[in-house]
């Protein structure tokens, strides 16, 4: 991973504050960008926002106006690209005039496709009762797309309760979260979190989301990504409070 | 021939063929597939395509970035069957035979492409240099630096400024990368700019990314960057 230093004092400007959606516009794929919450950065009235799309080799910008006036490029067909697939976004804030600065940014925004809006409401992992002979759970990983299904035992129990039981979260959950990101970060290697319709991205991006854990180290450098996975179990664990739920079920024999 | 695509099943032998190829490097290419029905399909609006040797990437590029536009087709830069016949059709250049008529294949990710992989989707010996030729078509040449390259090899320069996507789809970054590397008289690169040290492709990315963090690199100038390039750079610039 290439590391940069950042005296800058640039503002990065968070993606779920930036919505882009795309629709057909005389059958060509256009984008619709809402930018709303730029107004509550702190950036001067007029400097420029660009809106850039990117996929592979492709490349295209469009200007929206200044932060205090907001104002879309008429034309936002995005002529470069064969499909909306795969195609993301950046954000650029610069200052009014030649000197090509960077106020604020955001990059890898995923653009939304009308079907799937409703992708985040799809539960990140699903579980389902069946028979394991002696093992209480499973992860099974060999569905269409690979997204991990968590099946539990059926003979053990009813599996919802077992599920929910403070021995199975606090020592399974954070077992089941260290496997997940084994095979995501270090058997594929994923280092992508930003497709809202791919499982691992939004496994990758839920990791992420726990706080101390840094930027996701490079593919190549596997020790790091190793350190990196148990740090976001720590976090997991500790937002989980799985210390104080399996002292609900432990009790010593003193 | 008429363009064509491999089916997934196709796909599948082209596959199997790579793998067998890396202990039988002397086994022949599966060609049958270009033409059966159960391994291949037409494509819709199918154009005719001829066999011909390239000898650099720009070659490849523009000759089927016209064969492409004559299909008048959509969608076919995520066409993997597509880029795969291609692959096959092309095969003796993209994996040539050394003396001995043995093919030593590169990894899997050069011959099937994998286009919604932004990590990977430039290493494809066609669609690489196909999709850098598109993205600078109002003048492709400002892209040799990565285009002037023999069709099966992906060097340094190719790795380090075409994995970039904020490189490779840079004008103004691919026309100085181009001025910097490539030598105008004999249209390869430049003698050390394959290498990893000052001035090299690789010191570009990171100058660059860091560049990134402060400056809108695709609003600036090749004057401006001319200005901010370390001097490290100079014995590249100055060597035309």
């Amino acid at each position: 991973m290439i590391r940069r230093f950042n005296y800058t004092n640039r503002i990065r400007i968070r993606r779920k504050d930036i919505r882009i959606t795309v629709r057909e516009e005389a059958g060509q794929i256009a984008f619709d960008a809402d930018l709303a919450a730029l107004g509550e950065y702190t950036l001067p009235p007029d400097s420029r926002i660009y809106v850039e799309a990117y996929r592979q080799a492709n490349w295209m910008r469009f200007g929206f106006g200044q932060v205090g006036a907001i104002s879309p490029a008429k034309n936002r067909l995005l002529t470069q690209f064969d499909s909306a697939e795969g195609i993301k976004f950046r954000v650029k804030v610069t200052p009014n005039g030649d000197l090509h600065t960077l106020l604020a940014e955001a990059d890898a925004i995923p653009l939304v496709l009308p079907e799937n809006i409703d992708a985040e409401h799809t539960p990140l992992l699903p579980v389902k009762p069946q028979k394991l002979g002696d093992e209480i759970y499973r992860l099974d990983f060999s569905g269409q797309d690979g997204r991990p299904l968590l099946l539990i035992n059926s003979e053990a129990g009813n599996y919802t309760d077992i599920g929910k039981s403070p021995a199975f979260v606090s020592l399974v959950y954070p077992a089941i979260f260290r496997e997940i990101l084994i095979r995501i970060l270090l058997v594929d290697p994923h280092d992508d979190d930003t497709n809202p319709n791919d499982w691992k991205s939004q496994w990758v991006r839920f990791a992420t989301l726990h706080p101390g854990l840094g930027d996701l180290p490079d593919t190549s450098e596997t020790d790091e990504r190793g350190q990196w996975i148990e740090k976001a179990v720590c976090a997991f664990s500790k937002q989980l409070q799985v210390r104080s739920k399996f002292a609900e079920f432990w009790k010593e024999d003193l | 021939m008429k363009l064509r695509k491999l089916t997934s099943l196709g796909i599948t032998q082209f596959s199997e063929y790579l793998d067998l190829l890396e202990n039988e490097p002397s086994r022949l290419p599966p060609i049958h597939l270009l033409e059966d029905s159960g391994c291949s399909a037409s494509v819709a609006a199918a154009a005719d395509i001829q066999h011909r040797h390239f000898g650099t990437r720009y070659a490849a590029a523009e000759y089927i970035n016209s064969v492409l536009t004559k299909s008048g087709e959509a969608n076919l830069d995520s066409d993997v069957g597509m880029w795969s016949w291609l692959t096959l059709f092309y095969f003796d250049e993209l994996c040539p035979k050394d003396k001995s008529g043995n093919r030593y294949p590169r990894e899997r990710a050069a011959y099937i492409p994998e286009p919604q992989n932004f990590q990977r989707y430039y290493r494809h010996l066609l669609l690489g240099p196909h999709l850098i030729f598109r993205a600078h078509i109002d003048k492709p040449k400002r892209a040799m630096a990565v285009l002037c390259q023999p069709l099966h090899l992906i060097d340094d320069i190719i790795a380090q400024l075409a994995a970039y996507q904020e490189i490779v789809s840079n004008k103004t970054i691919i026309e100085m990368a181009t001025q910097l590397y490539l030598d105008p008289v004999s249209g390869g690169k430049k003698r050390g700019a394959g290498g990893k040290g000052p001035g090299s492709p690789r010191r570009l990315t990171t100058v660059l990314d860091q560049f990134d963090v402060t400056w809108d690199l695709y609003a600036m100038s090749l004057s401006e960057f001319w200005k901010l390039l370390p001097r490290e750079f100079d014995k590249f610039r100055s060597t035309t």
